[in-house]
């Protein structure tokens, strides 16, 4: 087991690394950045002292080298447009975004299980057709457009919600449900097919051979093992969902990491972009790992 | 798939055809027809302003007839000219981007599963290393240093989704090139590349296109989410998520802007996705939890 | 007979509803079993014998499979009209069964010890004071695996197919169950290992005073093992009786086409016996007996009128025209 770790954890930092690199070359291929730092008229030696205070006149791969370094010191250097250490900044409002992040993970996780499950078991029947096609329907809806429409619907026409900002639980709701919607769609629809499987199998026909009523057939005998797939796709989607959050965030003006991206994006405030996806990557690696330790937890199997 | 000669897609879809998806189908075709005739049906130039007619809803809605079926925007363009303009980039660069990503991916796939050595680690581990950050992210980044535009649209689509196919594909040609016929094959003598196109390839390419099936839909989602965030195509060329992006301002007071270009886009995907799970329950149904 | 049955099958019906029509899977069987007794359910594959099973036992698919008729009478109560939470009670408790797959029918993600404990807390009335895991090692014990203590504490997959097998069992009679019905319960084992399983099932049988029901298409088990043998043909039974009679003085002709069929020792050069034709199409069943198309033995009136069963004084019985059972009349 902790070799295991160990040896996915090198892997993540390789990851990094190349993660790093594709940031650097982006970076490199998007100009020259004294363009952005300088005004438009500095004088062509200004410009050279500013190239060389950056480092910018050493060979590239010693330039990578340097940045490399100074990542790992969690050094992205200055925003052009905050004027405060890239790192720090996005640091600062990395919490907003996970609280985001957990609350709509939660949504999706209780309601796609519960909702795949009932579907599983009322298999064949008119509520399955639904389920499945509400399900099918929550998997074709742009995340962007759907919260657009629950601003217009809840906050703006019926003034239920707030329509953005940060602050109270309730400010939250909204985004976090429009979040939620593609994930729990998801994990419903694989849960369902998952506890199907599993559903045909001896073991849960011995189960109810023992004299297991049917809702504990299902919730202590079948869950868990279905559960094995649905557990890696759940990662996948609380990983993506950080990913998500830049448009969320966006529409629903929440102060958070993805905000920012989007916000340094167009300033072309690199330092911060370059500083934020390399968090945001680490995190990624990290829930990654986290999946596959849940693996050993769920199927005894499994040993590292 | 245990004979050579019957892995093209197309064969074992034969009977299937019988039983059309008619649903997707449904959904697609009138998406696929803007796309490709576009401006040459729509009632309105989809760029003619008219400050005049702005911000009018949807005509039968007011008594007016057919006249703007979907409304009029704050420069008074008609918006269903604009919805079916629209389809035009969508479909560009999801059926493109998917295309180049296919491309690419399956020769990755190809590859690495039946070479193995060095190309295969350089491969995969760069497929680690971009499965490493969230696809939109990436798509960001790239477009935020790239620049925009129709071609680089479609690059970034290309880039982003190619990872999949050469993961599939790889796992894919790992247990055919264990088959017998594979192995007696090159017993014979035949060559690498006879062999890839003769023996492999037919037996991998419906993992293929139900992988590129299942991404069509996820592609035009991530079309419409960056020309949303204003990193799409540029005007004069019309896109749905750019449509919708500046509809933002109107929310309150004229629920037509967004809403039609959006559903427009539920109804792509929709059709793309009920597609490609109707073509993996057809062809690959291994594929189910991926 | 003296004692009433434990278990009293009547007229059961069974059938499976197909977009291509009904399929009458189980139609109109009907078997006793006394106190202590051990019967073999014999039949081709699709014959009908686990769908009888799992009617006894109310198992079967949700979908397209019901029961439709006939009584199953346990403890002096008809089984197929009580309510669902009465009929938990019964599962495990007073009917055990054991499943074809040895490897399939334990749960891969609890240890073993877990799983037959759950039987101690799913049927408290078993309870006898001690605690569940002694009580679960005592019948670990009992199905002869060793060392118990480090067993339970393992999971299914550590387990091989024998000893997984012996741990359903164990599971079946953690319940204390009247009757035991064992489902193929050794076609997916080594022949050793089935043997040494028939052994177990057969003492423990014994010991425990259960009836059993085994359900298998091999003669050769059922003679070993039971003492009475019904056998099953296009869901209906054909011939009943006491093992040994049957066995030596078949009395209707498909049981003794299935003992032809049977490899004999030393009978090596001749070609083994095969029934001619194919079984019967269950959805459009042939008019009159069912074994007629394929039968040696056939006379026009087999192809009109059904045969009823026939039963003398011994508990013999066979639907055959042909057979010569003489007819006791109660």
């Amino acid at each position: 087991m902790l070799t295991f770790t160990l040896k996915r954890l090198a892997i993540g930092l390789l990851c990094l690394v190349g993660v790093s690199l594709i940031i650097f070359v982006a970076m490199r291929v998007s100009g020259d950045p004294t363009l952005l730092l300088l005004p438009d008229d500095a004088l062509p030696e200004d410009r050279h002292a500013m190239r060389v205070q950056l480092g910018l006149d050493l060979p590239v791969p010693v330039q990578f080298g340097v940045f490399l370094e100074n990542a790992f010191l969690g050094d992205f250097g200055n925003s052009i447009r905050w004027k405060m250490p890239a790192m720090s900044l996005v640091l600062s409002r990395l919490p907003a975004t996970l609280q985001l992040a957990a609350l709509a993970f939660l949504i999706a996780a209780v309601f796609g299980l519960l909702s795949g499950v009932a579907a599983a078991r009322l298999r064949g029947t008119v509520y399955d057709s639904l389920i499945r096609f509400v399900m099918t329907l929550g998997l074709a809806l742009p995340v962007f457009w759907i919260g657009l429409m629950l601003i217009m619907t809840v906050s703006v026409n019926m003034g239920l919600l707030p329509t953005s900002g940060r602050g109270t639980f309730w400010h939250m709701l909204l985004p976090a449900v429009t979040m939620a919607l593609n994930p729990a769609a998801a994990l419903s629809r694989l849960t369902r097919s998952s506890m199907l499987n599993v559903l045909g199998t001896d073991y849960i026909k011995l189960a109810r051979v023992k004299g297991n009523s049917d809702s504990r057939v299902v919730w202590k005998h079948g869950l868990r093992n279905a559960s094995i797939p649905v557990v890696t796709l759940a990662g996948i989607q609380l990983a993506n969902m950080i990913g998500n959050t830049v448009v969320v965030e966006t529409i629903f003006a929440w102060p958070g990491t993805g905000k920012l991206i989007i916000d340094a994006i167009l300033a072309r405030d690199f330092p911060v972009v370059q500083a934020a996806i390399c968090l945001i990557a680490a995190i990624y690696i990290g829930l990654n790992l986290l999946v596959d330790l849940l693996y050993g937890v769920l199927d005894p199997q499994i040993r590292y | 798939m245990n004979t050579v000669t019957n892995g093209l897609a197309w064969a074992r879809l034969g009977s299937g055809w019988r039983r059309l998806p008619i649903f997707p189908v449904i959904l697609l075709a009138p998406m696929v027809i803007f796309g490709i005739l576009g401006t040459h049906i729509a009632p309105y130039d989809p760029g003619a302003t008219n400050p005049v007619n702005a911000l009018k809803p949807p005509s039968w809605l007011i008594g007016e007839g057919f006249s703007h079926l979907f409304g009029t925007d704050y420069l008074g363009r008609d918006v269903f000219s604009r919805v079916i303009a629209g389809a035009r980039a969508s479909l560009t660069v999801s059926v493109v981007g998917v295309g180049i990503a296919g491309c690419v991916g399956i020769c990755a796939g190809l590859v690495s599963g039946y070479f193995g050595g060095w190309a295969e680690t350089i491969l995969m581990r760069l497929v680690d290393i971009q499965m490493s950050m969230p696809p939109i992210l990436l798509a960001l980044l790239l477009s935020a240093s790239l620049g925009t535009g129709l071609w680089m649209v479609i690059f970034v689509v290309a880039v982003v989704f190619w990872t999949n196919y050469a993961r599939v594909l790889r796992g894919e040609v790992l247990s055919v090139r264990q088959r017998d016929y594979v192995v007696m094959a090159r017993v014979l003598g035949c060559r690498s590349h006879t062999i890839l196109r003769r023996h492999i390839l037919p037996n991998v390419i419906d993992s293929a296109l139900v992988v590129a099936s299942l991404q069509l839909g996820a592609a035009v989602i991530l079309e419409a989410s960056l020309s949303f965030l204003g990193l799409g195509v540029q005007p004069p060329a019309i896109a749905w998520g750019k449509m919708i992006a500046e509809a933002k301002l109107y929310l309150a007071t004229a629920w037509w802007l967004p809403f039609f270009p959006g559903l427009a886009l539920v109804i792509t995907v929709l059709g793309a996705n009920m597609l490609g799970d109707w073509l993996r329950d057809r062809l690959d149904p291994k594929l189910r939890n991926s | 007979m003296q004692y009433d049955p434990v278990l009293s099958v009547r007229n059961l019906e069974t059938h499976c509803f197909t977009p291509k029509g009904v399929l009458k899977a189980v139609d109109g069987v009907s078997f006793d079993l006394h106190s202590g007794q051990s019967m073999g359910l014999v039949g081709e594959s699709g014959s009908g014998k686990s769908m009888v099973c799992n009617s006894i036992i109310r198992l079967l698919p949700r979908h397209g499979v019901r029961t439709v008729g006939g009584q199953v009478i346990f403890s002096g109560r008809d089984i197929l009209g009580i309510s669902e939470s009465e009929m938990r009670r019964v599962r495990g408790r007073e009917i055990g069964m054991i499943l074809q797959d040895p490897l399939m029918s334990l749960n891969p993600v609890f240890t073993v010890g877990n799983q037959v404990g759950e039987m101690y807390r799913l049927h408290p009335q078993a309870e006898d004071g001690r605690p569940i895991h002694q009580r679960v090692l005592d019948v670990l014990r009992k199905v002869a695996i060793p060392s118990p203590e480090q067993r339970a504490r393992q999971y299914p997959f550590q387990f091989s197919g024998g000893m997984r097998q012996r741990t359903v069992a164990a599971i079946a009679l953690a319940g204390r169950p009247k009757v035991l019905i064992a489902d193929e319960p050794t076609t997916s084992l080594d022949v050793t290992i089935q043997d040494q399983f028939l052994c177990l099932l057969k003492e423990l049988q014994e010991q425990e005073g259960m009836c059993l029901i085994l359900v298998t298409h091999d003669l050769g088990i059922v003679a070993e093992t039971c003492d009475n043998v019904a056998v099953m043909y296009a869901g209906r039974i054909v011939e009943v009786g006491p093992v040994r009679e049957v066995l030596m003085r078949p009395a209707h002709p498909y049981t003794e086409a299935l003992l032809r069929a049977i490899p004999k020792p030393g009978g090596r050069g001749t070609r083994l016996y095969q029934i001619d034709g194919e079984p019967p199409n269950l959805l459009d069943p042939p008019p009159g007996c069912p074994f007629q198309p394929r039968c040696a033995r056939a006379m026009p009136i087999c192809a009109r009128t059904t045969p009823p069963m026939k039963a003398d004084e011994n508990g013999r019985a066979a639907a055959c025209w042909a057979s010569d059972i003489e007819e006791v009349r109660a």
